[in-house]
C-alpha cells in the first residue's frame, strides 16, 4: 500500500514540475518588473515575443517525435520573409499572395529535409544542418541581388489577435494530428522503436516525409504573421530560431529521443517561459551582457526543476529514509 | 569429491513491483558443487530472484548469507566481487566496441599503464577466454557485431567465467543457443561442479534442466513449491509442479488424418536473396500449418522476412494467388492480410515502453480511422476486445507491454495480427522463450486458426514443435529446400536431422 501510494504522488509530482518553471519566471519578473508584466499591453508584446518560437516549437512535435530533428527553421523563415518582401515591394495588390508564396515555400524547404534523412538515411541532424547552410547561401544571394526594406505602411498588417489566434489552431491542429491520426502515432511509435514499425507494415519513410512537410508549412505561417513587424531583411534573419526552439523544447521537458511520451503541452510550456523571460528582460531594460549572463544561469536553474533527474534524486533521498523507517518499526 | 558446503543461503527473501508481490518468502540453499536448477512459469520469480542474487535488483525484506557473511549486494559489479556472477537471457554485450572491450567492460585497469591501454596483453588474455568457450576464430580486436546472437552468448559466458566466480547463474541463456552452444554450456557446468563451484540454472527446458541439475526448485507466482533432488524427478512430476495441475495429454494438435488443403494461399517462386536464399520454391495453403525447419543461419528466417517484404530478393517472387499481387514491401503484405510475428519479440515486433492498446492497433488503423481521425475510444475499445479474446493477463488495455510476461507479451503479437483479420500468417519461432503452460495454449490456437482456414508458415528451430503441428515440413539448408515431409505418426526427429546438418 505505502509503495502504491509513494509512487502516486511520485507520478503527479513528474506532471507539475514542468509548470513550476512557468510559475517560478512568471514570479520572478512580476516581482522584478512591479507588476509591469502583467499590463495589457505588456500581454500583447509576449505573444509578438512568444509568436514565432511556440508555432515553430510546437509545429516540431512530429519531427522531434520521431527522435529527430530540424536545424533549418531559421533560414525557412528567412527565405519566407524574403519572398514576401518581394511581393510587397513589387506592390502587387494580392493579400494572400504572399501566404500562398510563403507557405509553398516552407513545404518544399520540408520535403527536402524529409527526403535527405528518410529517403538518402543521412541523419536529421547532419541533413538539416546541411540544408540550412544552402538556404543561408540562398538569402546572401537574394539581398545582394535586391534588398528588402518593407514600406512603413506594411507595418498595419501586423494584428495580435489574429496572431493569437492562428497561435491557437496550431495547437490545436498539432495535438490532433499527434494523438488521433496514424501520423502522429507513427511518428511517436517511430521514436520508440522504427524496427517494429516496419515489421507491422506500417509506411514509415511517408510519414517521415510528413513531419518535415508539415513543420515547413507552419514555420510558412508563422513568417508570414511577422513579416509586417520588419523594417528591413538583413542576412542573419532567424539564425537563432533554431536554437530557441530546441530550448523551448528541453525547458518543457521534452525527451530528444522522441517517442511515446512527446506531447505539445511541452513545448507550450517551453516557449511561454521564454517569451515570459525576454519580456521581462525587455521590461528590465538591463544591459544585454548581463542579460546573457543571467539568461544561461536561470535557464540552467529551470531544467534543474523540471528535469526528472531532480525527482529521482529527491525520491531516492525520501526513499532512503523511509526504508530506514520501516526497518525500525519492524 | 569434496564435502559440500553452503555457498549462498537466503531467507526469506521478497520484493514486490508495486502492487504485484513478485516473491513472497523465498528460502533457497546453494551448496558448492552443486548445480541448482530453478523453474517456473513465466511471472513465477525465476528472473526476479536471479535479479537479485546478482545485485540487479534489492530484496524488500529477507537476507542473504554468503559463506557465513551477510550478501547485500547493490549492483551487478559488487555482486561480481562477492564471486556471483549471471548470463542473462537478453542481449548483454554493448554494441560499437570490440570483442575484447566487452569482455573486460568495467574491468580494463588490469591492462592500463600510466593511464594507457595495453591492448596487445588485453587481446591476449581475450584469446585465452574465447578459447575456454570454444570460440576459437573469433578475433578480440574485431567489433562485437562481426559475431551472431549465439556467439556474442558465449563471450559473456567468457566474461562470466573470467570474474573465476564462486556462483554462475545462467539465466535462460540456453534459449539463445544452438545445439552446440548448448554442448559448450554443458561443459562449463560440469567444469564448475568438478572444481567444487556452485551453478544456478534456469531454463523453460525441462529436459536440459533434468540433465543438467543436481537439485531443482520450483516456484510458482512468487512461492517457493518445493526443492526436490534431480532422483526423485522426472518430467511429468516437475511439469505438474510448475504448472500445479495435470497437464492435457495432448500438447501438439492430435490429428494425423490425410487432410485436403483449401486454396493456394501464397506462391512463392524462384526466390533468391542476397545472402541466405537460393532459388526456394514452394505453395502455402489456406488451412495448412507449413513448417520450416532448419539451423539458425540456415536462411529460414530470412525467408519469413522476405515473404513479408521486409527484405527485396534478387530473383523470384512472392504472389498473393487471391488478390494476384506480388510482395514488395511490408505495407503490402499488411493490404494483402499477411501477419508476421518476428523471431525477437521485444526488438521487433513491440512498443515496450507503450501501452498494449497502442500496440495492436498499429495493424488496424485502415480499420479504426474514419477519414482520418483514430477516436481514442474506439481503439480502446477494439484492444478490449483482443485483451479478452486473447485472455492477456494485464491491468488494462493502457498497460505498458513491457510489464507483462513473455507469454502475455506473444498473445499481444497474436492479438495484433489476429485483429485485423489477416488470412495468412508467417511465424518465426513463436514459442521462443515461452513457458509450457502458455506454450501449449499457443499449440492450441494456432490449430484453432488452422481449422478456422487460415495459411500458417510456422518457421522453427524446434523439431518436436514442428513435427507436432505441422502439415508438411520442408527442411532448409544453406538456403536451398533439402527435402519435404508430410505429416504423419511415425515421423521422427531423426527423420529430419540427417537433412538439417
Amino acid at each position: 500500500m505505502k509503495e502504491q501510494y509513494r509512487k502516486k504522488s511520485c507520478l503527479q509530482l513528474s506532471v507539475i514540475t514542468p509548470y513550476l518553471g512557468v510559475v517560478l519566471v512568471f514570479v520572478l519578473f512580476g516581482v522584478l518588473t512591479k507588476g509591469v508584466l502583467f499590463d495589457i499591453s505588456s500581454l500583447g508584446n509576449l505573444v509578438n515575443n512568444g509568436l514565432l518560437i511556440m508555432i515553430c516549437s510546437v509545429a516540431a512535435v512530429p519531427v522531434f517525435a520521431r527522435g529527430e530533428m530540424d536545424f533549418s527553421l531559421g533560414s525557412t523563415e528567412g527565405i519566407c520573409v524574403m519572398l514576401i518582401g518581394y511581393v510587397v515591394i513589387s506592390n502587387i495588390n494580392l493579400g494572400w499572395l504572399g501566404l500562398l508564396i510563403s507557405i509553398i515555400t516552407g513545404a518544399v524547404i520540408g520535403l527536402i529535409n524529409g527526403l535527405i534523412t528518410n529517403n538518402l538515411r543521412i541523419p536529421s541532424f547532419v541533413a538539416t544542418i546541411s540544408v540550412n547552410y544552402v538556404l543561408r547561401g540562398v538569402i546572401y544571394t537574394m539581398i545582394d541581388y535586391k534588398e528588402v526594406s518593407f514600406p512603413t505602411s506594411y507595418a498595419v498588417n501586423y494584428n495580435v489577435v489574429v496572431c493569437f489566434v492562428v497561435l491557437v489552431a496550431v495547437c490545436i491542429i498539432t495535438y490532433i494530428l499527434m494523438e488521433n491520426t496514424v501520423m502522429g502515432k507513427a511518428e511517436k511509435l517511430n521514436g520508440e522503436n522504427n524496427q517494429a514499425l516496419d515489421f507491422s507494415g506500417v509506411n514509415n519513410r511517408r510519414y517521415g516525409v510528413l513531419a518535415y512537410v508539415y513543420l515547413g508549412v507552419m514555420v510558412g505561417v508563422a513568417s508570414y504573421l511577422i513579416t509586417p513587424r520588419f523594417t528591413m531583411v538583413q542576412a542573419t534573419i532567424g539564425n537563432t530560431l533554431a536554437i530557441d526552439v530546441l530550448i523551448a523544447l528541453m525547458i518543457g521537458g521534452f525527451n530528444m529521443s522522441g517517442g511515446i511520451g512527446s506531447k505539445i503541452s511541452q513545448p507550450i510550456i517551453g516557449s511561454v517561459i521564454i517569451a515570459v523571460l525576454n519580456q521581462g528582460y525587455a521590461l528590465l531594460n538591463v544591459e544585454s551582457s548581463i542579460v546573457q549572463f543571467t539568461k544561461g544561469i536561470l535557464f540552467v536553474v529551470i531544467l534543474t526543476i523540471t528535469s526528472p533527474g531532480l525527482l529521482k534524486s529527491f525520491k531516492k533521498i525520501f526513499g532512503k529514509q523511509r526504508n530506514q523507517v520501516d526497518k525500525t518499526t519492524a | 569429491m569434496s564435502e559440500k558446503r553452503v555457498v549462498l543461503e537466503c531467507h526469506e527473501i521478497s520484493k514486490n513491483f508495486g502492487a504485484t508481490k513478485a516473491l513472497i518468502n523465498v528460502d533457497l540453499k546453494i551448496l558448492s558443487g552443486e548445480v541448482h536448477g530453478l523453474v517456473g512459469e513465466n511471472g513465477s520469480g525465476k528472473s526476479t530472484l536471479s535479479s537479485i542474487l546478482s545485485g540487479v535488483y534489492r530484496a524488500d525484506y529477507g537476507k542473504m548469507v554468503m559463506k557465513d557473511k551477510p550478501y547485500k549486494p547493490s549492483n551487478i559489479v559488487e555482486a561480481e566481487n562477492s564471486g556471483v556472477a549471471m548470463i542473462t537471457q537478453e542481449q548483454g554485450t554493448v554494441n560499437g566496441i570490440s570483442i575484447a572491450e566487452n569482455l573486460f567492460l568495467g574491468k580494463e585497469r588490469q591492462f592500463t599503464k600510466g593511464g594507457l591501454l595495453n591492448t596487445k596483453v588485453m587481446y591476449k588474455k581475450a584469446r585465452e577466454l574465447l578459447e575456454g568457450v570454444n570460440l576459437i576464430h573469433a578475433e578480440p580486436a574485431l567489433p562485437i557485431e562481426t559475431l551472431n546472437f549465439e556467439e556474442r552468448k558465449l563471450v559473456e559466458i567468457a566474461r562470466a567465467l573470467d570474474s573465476n566466480p564462486e556462483i554462475l547463474i545462467i539465466d535462460e541463456t540456453t534459449t539463445a543457443l544452438s545445439a552446440d552452444g548448448r554442448i559448450i554450456v554443458k561443459n562449463i557446468i560440469n567444469r564448475m561442479r568438478s572444481e567444487g563451484k556452485a551453478v544456478l540454472f534456469i531454463s523453460h527446458d525441462i529436459e536440459e534442466l533434468l540433465e543438467n541439475c543436481d537439485v531443482i526448485t520450483v516456484l510458482r507466482d512468487g512461492e517457493l513449491i518445493n526443492t526436490v533432488s534431480r532422483k526423485d524427478l522426472n518430467e511429468r512430476k516437475l511439469q505438474v509442479m510448475m504448472v500445479g495441475r495435470e497437464l492435457t495429454q495432448d500438447y501438439f494438435r492430435g490429428d494425423y488424418e490425410e487432410l485436403s488443403f483449401g486454396e493456394v494461399a501464397l506462391e512463392i517462386k524462384n526466390l533468391s536473396s542476397d545472402k541466405q536464399l537460393e532459388n526456394v520454391n514452394f505453395e502455402l495453403h489456406y488451412g495448412e500449418i507449413l513448417g520450416i525447419s532448419g539451423l539458425s543461419n540456415s536462411g529460414i528466417h530470412e525467408l519469413g522476412k522476405t515473404i513479408f517484404g521486409l527484405i527485396k530478393p534478387i530473383t523470384g517472387a512472392v504472389t498473393v494467388k487471391k488478390t494476384g499481387s506480388i510482395i514488395k514491401n511490408s505495407r503490402a503484405a499488411l493490404k494483402n492480410k499477411i501477419a508476421y510475428i518476428p523471431k525477437n519479440r521485444d526488438t521487433e515486433a513491440l512498443f515496450l515502453r507503450v501501452s498494449i492498446s497502442e500496440n495492436v492497433a498499429i495493424t488496424a488503423y485502415e480499420k479504426l480511422k474514419k477519414i482520418f481521425y483514430i477516436s481514442k475510444k474506439k481503439q480502446m475499445s477494439y484492444a478490449g476486445n483482443i485483451i479478452e479474446s486473447m485472455q492477456i493477463k494485464c491491468k488494462d488495455a493502457k498497460q505498458n507491454v513491457m510489464e507483462l510476461s513473455g507469454g502475455n507479451k506473444q498473445k499481444v503479437v497474436f492479438g495484433k495480427w489476429l485483429g485485423n483479420d489477416s488470412e495468412i500468417f508467417i511465424m518465426d519461432c513463436p514459442t521462443r522463450g515461452i513457458d509450457i503452460g502458455v506454450k501449449s495454449a499457443m499449440y492450441k490456437l494456432i490449430d484453432q486458426m488452422r481449422k478456422e482456414k487460415k495459411a500458417i508458415l510456422l518457421i522453427s528451430e524446434e523439431l518436436p514443435e514442428l513435427i507436432g503441428m505441422s502439415d508438411r515440413i520442408l527442411v532448409m539448408k544453406d538456403g536451398i529446400i533439402q527435402a519435404e515431409f508430410k505429416r504423419k505418426r511415425e515421423l521422427a526427429e531423426t527423420d529430419i536431422i540427417k537433412y538439417v546438418i
